[in-house]
């Protein structure tokens, strides 16, 4: 009498499964279509980052760690480079590089836009808070494995997966950005008679910048912590060398590729924040 | 359905029949869920309160109508929580009114679409915010064109108008300047710049100069009535300062609890007040005792160090008229003042510096202190009183002749509109 | 009040004291037998009927240790664990040779040396084609690897990536069968026409194979059995030369020599527990066998623990082979209840 009534429960596993067939079979050609809207662009920049020589890397990078974050993080980034190249993890860097740049710009994409109509929107907002909280705390596993059924193997699905983790703080503070613009700013812009889309990128968008761009970096950020579950499924470069690392229980091998992710991830993030700092123009007296 | 009345303003005051610019009539704004249904059941004699207790429905506009016309300065003025901040919003459309009609030269614009009612804003109305509603992310000049931007004008025009607005609010040479670098006085002068860049017909101006140091206050709504002489526009000025409203105002419309319980010209107001309300309000204009000496103070002419050679200070007052100097250190605080006779007997004595002439003792006085106060301080001595701060920085002075206009305002304002 | 309070809270601890008392204070107690499960389904099915069998046959405790390969056969070495089921011996040769020199491991016994191991897989519809299903012959003269450099065979198996060659898929990564595969690619002639990815986990290419399988797409993939989706789909394994262990030490250029899968224990097992050792002695399951096993898994949807009774049910002519006969009698007798 202490165990749960067994005629209580219903198969919503097996519907469940029962979608995922139906989306697999069914949906292929939509499925299909994303792949190659992912894979292409993807694809190019990872063979252009091959293509190029790696100092010329090395000194895009440091150039625009300079320009943005200052001469520390330069000199880190030549540093942090060179040790990835010697470690012998340069191609892998790239490919993981490649990824990273893909699923972000894919997050931002979509998730800047998701973020406008909800700060639009409370219902949207109501609507879309559930599934940001779902996609943030669902173990990635899950939705790791109906990924390959829907876009095969490899850096797609790692991008798509990569997304659904990455995704939601860009939304959020995308949201939360353009509710905190300052109400008298909106209205001056109403004022003066605005359309939609002029208040939006002549006001609301500038203003919330900062902590959009906060939104982004927290994105990178989670987007570097999905590149060795990403690898489970295909997708090659640091993350793989990890994984190998681990399986073969050769901790040397595992540690250097995960000192390179860290570099990388320094390297990002640093540079990311800076973007959002500049021109970060004065709040202190109110707008 | 043109309103009309007897225009008896015009200079050569021929009764001419005139339409209204705007127009607002029997206008209602009730905020909560069910705004038409509170409306109907609405019982006349009901107070604000009442109804807020009863329905959980603010009444922010409660059954207002007047009219303003060309060129006019229109001022609502009323305590915070009276509705004018509602009311102006309701004539451009930031807020939808919920019932009642406003009619803009002649066109009710409820009845407008969208795209109407963004062509209307872009080019008849224009407006200031107490805040400024500046964009912090753009430069001085950038802020100015934003209006004329959105109207997609062409770069060269915009720039072109955008220059002479900033020329007219005087702050010609800051056009590159960020907005987070400039005083409040001067944001404002942008925001105003803004307004006037767009050329609109009429100007709603949200309590523009509330947000600002005494002082500058003035000295805007002194540059304000300068810049009136040059551009006529229609204005529609909200306020919460009754002396601002007097200032400025050609007509002024009382408001209290979202009706407005009195329209008229300043002089209507002070000598025939039409309830208590409105009584208790300017009961003490005449008589100084609700203007204080921070309205009325004045720049001091001529301020020093207490180094400055004897000669100098002399050749100052006599170039700015003054008989009396201020001298202030490097904060600004008053340490004493030199008179024309103390400056010319320290140069007699061959003395370097004013120091040793200057006076410590002289009249001072708080800036909320009110006219009648300060009064007494100006009969004793020969020089103008001090208004000071609570750290003893000279804000400005008190002249007698200041003095005399401040007494006899109440009687005097509507001489300056005859 | 508060007095009654504290006397039901005496009474009823001293009576779960008495209770936890009579638990501990059976007659023989035997020792606690860790088994190391590794992470596949086979040998999975395999622990939970070893367990089932130990603790109700011979009575002793069991308990289930999660792992994967590595670090499992590191915890054999230290006695963390007590058996290891089906370890692989060829994939992890040097590790247990290292162990075995060492004197810390046993081997106890070996379960088949019968299996396909790896391989290259597709879906026999690729080259039959499927009437039920609608698919037609893909590549009806496809049957061994040096088939596979032809051109309609590269453009069928395409890599998205690079279509002007085509994709084999590898196994996870770190396993040995990966950096075999590499090899056979490059021996067989096929590097110049096809790229090799690895899957980063078998669950990668598990779901990889089954998404392609459902839609009735070609697929080309490294795969070994025995596993549940061998045994669930119906694929052909591609010909290659046959094993021959001076060509394999060379560059790998034939088939894989069948894999043996192995038993092992700690080194003190056999002592502590020479009964259960015993039985581990005569632990063979052929791959058929296996393969069954994992394709009632997926078609139940259950876990392994499921399979497990139902093959001391269904298989008693098998596993009874392990166990004296009075020890069969106590597990048919315990499983009829479950």
């Amino acid at each position: 009498m202490f165990d749960f009534p067994e005629f209580f429960s219903f198969p919503l596993g097996d519907w469940i499964n029962i979608t995922v067939d139906w989306l697999t079979l069914e949906w292929a050609p939509f499925f299909d279509v994303i792949t190659i809207a992912i894979r292409e662009p993807l694809v190019s920049l990872e063979h252009f980052l091959w293509w190029l020589p790696w100092w010329a890397v090395i000194v895009i990078l440091a150039a625009v760690a300079w320009r943005f974050a200052g001469r520390r993080i330069a000199l880190f980034t030549v540093c942090g480079m060179l040790f990835i190249g010697v470690m012998g993890l340069w191609d892998e860097t790239m490919t993981t590089l490649a990824i990273i740049v893909t699923s972000v710009a894919v997050s931002v994409l979509v998730g800047i836009p998701l973020g406008i109509l909800a700060a639009k929107s409370d219902r949207v907002e109501a609507v879309a808070r559930p599934f940001l909280d779902g996609m943030q705390t669902m173990p990635s596993f899950v939705y790791l494995i109906p990924a390959v059924f829907f876009f095969g193997l490899g850096k797609v699905p790692a991008v798509v997966a990569t997304f659904i983790y990455a995704v939601p703080p860009c939304i959020r503070l995308t949201n939360l950005g353009i509710r905190q613009v300052s109400s008298e700013v909106v209205e001056a812009g109403k004022a003066f008679g605005s359309t939609g889309l002029q208040l939006l990128f002549k006001i609301q968008l500038p203003l919330a910048r900062p902590t959009i761009m906060a939104g982004v970096n927290q994105t990178i950020m989670m987007a570097l912590a999905m590149v060795v579950i990403a690898s489970m499924i295909g997708a090659s470069g640091l993350g793989l060398e990890v994984l190998r690392g681990i399986q073969r229980l050769d901790v040397g091998q595992g540690f250097l590729a995960g000192i390179s992710i860290v570099i990388v991830a320094i390297l990002i993030d640093r540079v990311s924040q800076a973007l959002g700092r500049t021109r970060e123009t004065g709040l202190r007296r109110g707008g | 359905m043109p309103i009309t009345r007897k225009k008896s303003k015009v200079s050569n005051r021929s009764e001419v029949e005139e339409e209204a610019k705007v127009l607002c009539q029997n206008l209602w704004k009730i905020f909560g869920p069910d705004p038409q249904q509170v409306l109907s059941n609405i019982d006349d004699g009901a107070t604000k309160q009442e109804v807020l207790e009863e329905t959980g429905h603010v009444i922010a506009v409660k059954d207002v109508s007047f009219e303003v016309y060309e060129n006019e300065i229109f001022v609502i003025m009323g305590l915070s929580g009276s509705g004018k901040s509602t009311l102006v919003r309701c004539i451009n459309r930031l807020i939808e009114p919920t019932s009642g009609m406003v009619l803009i030269d002649g066109v009710d614009i409820a009845q407008m679409n969208n795209a109407e009612l963004r062509q209307l804003r872009r080019h008849k109305l224009s407006m200031v915010f107490q805040n400024f509603g500046l964009l912090p992310h753009r430069s001085v000049l950038d802020n100015v064109v934003f209006g004329l931007e959105l109207r997609r004008e062409k770069r060269k025009e915009r720039q072109k108008k955008a220059a002479r607005a900033i020329e007219m609010v005087g702050l010609k040479g800051w056009e590159k300047s960020r907005i987070y670098e400039l005083s409040g006085g001067m944001q404002q002068r942008v925001g105003l710049a803004r307004s006037l860049a767009v050329d609109s017909e009429i100007i709603l101006m949200d309590e523009p100069f509330s947000a600002l140091d005494p002082l500058i206050r003035r000295q805007m709504q002194d540059e304000f009535i300068n810049l009136r002489s040059v551009v006529k526009k229609t204005v529609i000025f909200i306020t919460h300062d009754l002396i601002e409203a007097l200032k400025l105002g050609d007509r002024i419309a009382i408001m209290k609890d979202g009706e407005i319980v009195q329209i008229g010209t300043p002089e209507e107001i002070v000598s025939q007040p039409a309830d208590d309300y409105v009584s208790e309000f300017v009961r003490d204009v005449p008589r100084g005792k609700v203007v204080l000496a921070e309205s009325i103070m004045e720049k001091p002419a001529v301020l020093i160090s207490s180094d400055q050679n004897p000669e100098v200070v002399i050749e100052e007052l006599k170039a700015k008229r003054a008989a009396v100097a201020f001298v202030i250190d490097a904060d600004g605080k008053l340490e004493g003042i030199v008179t024309k006779e103390q400056a010319m007997a320290a140069a007699q004595k061959r003395l370097t510096s004013i120091e040793g002439v200057a006076q410590r003792e002289f009249p001072s006085t708080s800036p909320d202190t009110t006219v009648e106060q300060v009064l007494p301080l100006v009969a004793e001595g020969n020089v103008p009183v001090a208004v000071l701060d609570e750290e003893k920085r000279l804000l400005g002075v008190v002249t007698r002749l200041a003095l005399i206009h401040a007494m006899y305002a109440g009687n005097e304002t509507n001489d300056a509109n005859e | 009040m508060r007095k009654v309070l504290l006397a039901l809270l005496v009474g009823i601890i001293s009576i779960s004291i008495v209770l936890s008392g009579c638990g501990e204070a059976e007659p023989e107690e035997k020792p606690l037998i860790k088994i190391a499960e590794l992470n596949w389904g086979s040998a999975r099915f395999q622990c939970e009927m070893a367990k089932i069998i130990i603790e109700e046959g011979y009575g002793y405790p069991v308990e289930l240790v999660p792992g994967i390969t590595i670090p499992m056969l590191q915890g054999l070495r230290t006695g963390d664990v007590d058996v290891y089921v089906e370890g692989w011996l060829q994939n992890q040769q040097e590790a247990v040779d290292t162990a075995m020199e060492a004197g810390d491991i046993v081997m106890l016994g070996f379960i088949n040396n019968d299996n396909w191991q790896c391989g290259f897989v597709v879906p026999t519809y690729v080259i039959e084609g499927d009437t039920e299903r609608g698919i037609e012959p893909m590549v009806p003269n496809l049957t061994s690897v040096f088939d596979l450099d032809q051109p309609e065979c590269k453009e069928l198996f395409a890599n998205p990536e690079n279509p002007s060659k085509g994709l084999i898929l590898n196994g996870p990564p770190g396993w040995e069968c990966e950096i075999v595969t590499l090899e056979q690619v490059t021996t067989y002639g096929l590097d110049d026409h096809y790229d090799v990815m690895n899957t980063g986990s078998s669950e990668g290419l598990f779901a990889s194979l089954q998404g392609a399988y459902d839609k009735g797409e070609p697929w080309l993939g490294y795969l070994w059995g025995p596993t549940w989706i061998a045994g669930a789909l119906d694929l052909t394994l591609l010909e290659e030369p046959a094993y021959d262990e001076e060509v394999w030490n060379e560059d790998h250029g034939c088939a894989w020599p069948s894999v043996d899968l192995f038993i092992a224990a700690h080194k003190d097992f056999p002592d502590k527990a020479p009964d259960v050792a015993e039985m581990f002695e005569k632990w063979k399951l052929d791959t058929p066998t296996l393969n069954e096993a994992l394709a009632y898994m997926l078609a139940i949807e259950g876990e392994p623990v499921d399979v497990a009774i139902w093959f001391l049910k269904e298989r008693e002519e098998i596993w009874t082979q392990f166990v004296p006969a009075d020890v069969a009698e106590k597990v048919k007798a315990a499983i009829a209840e479950m």
